[in-house]
């Protein structure tokens, strides 16, 4: 085991590489779906709010009055660019995953070849 | 020998993993039951103001380090709640009370969630430090006892 040849060696490190890309896009990937979550239910709440019932939107530290129409068509643009974004996250997350589970197979095969040789 | 040794650095692992998750998920619980509270109390400063009869009721206004300014609420029927991404909404006291009940209750069943996800994680870390102990046994009753 400690005799490691140095092109499995080569592939470890590429394969620890993988796998701190693949944590970092899933931290990502969950912060982008708690903000989507959030945006979600706003929306919820604005498209249920009467028409001429006062809306305030946070400004930096103010908080601004809006309308109902400007606020929905602002949230509901989050929420597609969020989406959009989680969409993104999951395709480089599967590739990722791809990628890991054939290094992880080439690092086996290379390893069992070098007990049987 | 070598085996059991092997083992026991397995379990340690594990054991230093599982405690990892353990102290997250304890600082979430710890985070959701702030966040619970704070609502609680915006809830109950609603279901006050109602019960106050001044139709615009003088109020102290804190403006932090024990102290405050004199003022006086314009609008006792309604309280502007926030919805989150940024935007509130004005609602009747009503409506801000029944809305902010049902994030407490969010809040309540989330909490619920990380404690019973803890309560299991405490489980499965005594099961692991019973496994080591047994194991060390075992490892010292082999060396007192050896085989021919």
């Amino acid at each position: 085991m400690q005799n490691i040849p140095p092109q499995v060696q080569a592939l470890l490190g590429q394969l620890e590489s993988y796998q701190q890309q693949i944590q970092l896009v899933i931290q990502q990937k969950q912060r982008v779906q708690v903000e989507l979550n959030d945006a979600k239910k706003a929306l919820e709440e604005i498209e249920k709010t009467e028409e001429g019932i006062p809306i305030y939107k946070t400004v930096g530290t103010l908080i601004v009055k809006s309308t109902k129409s400007k606020a929905l068509e602002e949230v509901k643009e989050k929420v597609e660019t969020l989406e959009v974004r989680l969409k993104a996250l999951e395709r480089q997350e599967q590739k990722l995953n791809e990628k890991i589970k054939e290094l992880t197979r080439q690092i086996q095969s290379a390893l069992r070849g070098g007990v049987a040789g | 020998m070598s085996e059991r040794n092997e083992q026991l650095e397995r379990l340690a692992y594990e054991y230093q993993l599982l405690q990892g998750q353990a102290q997250l998920l304890a600082q979430n619980l710890e985070l959701l039951n702030l966040g619970r509270n704070e609502f609680q109390a915006v809830k109950e400063t609603l279901e006050g103001l109602k019960n106050v009869e001044d139709d615009k009721p003088e109020i102290l206004v804190p403006i932090g380090a024990g102290s405050f300014l004199k003022g006086r609420v314009e609008d006792k029927s309604n309280a502007i709640v926030s919805v989150g991404a940024g935007y509130a909404i004005e609602k009747s006291l009503d409506d801000a009370i029944a809305y902010l009940g049902e994030r407490i209750k969010e809040y309540e069943s989330a909490i619920a969630k990380t404690q019973e996800a803890l309560h299991q994680l405490e489980h499965k870390l005594q099961d692991l430090a019973q496994k080591a102990q047994k194991l060390q046994q075992q490892q010292a009753m082999g060396f007192k006892a050896p085989k021919k």
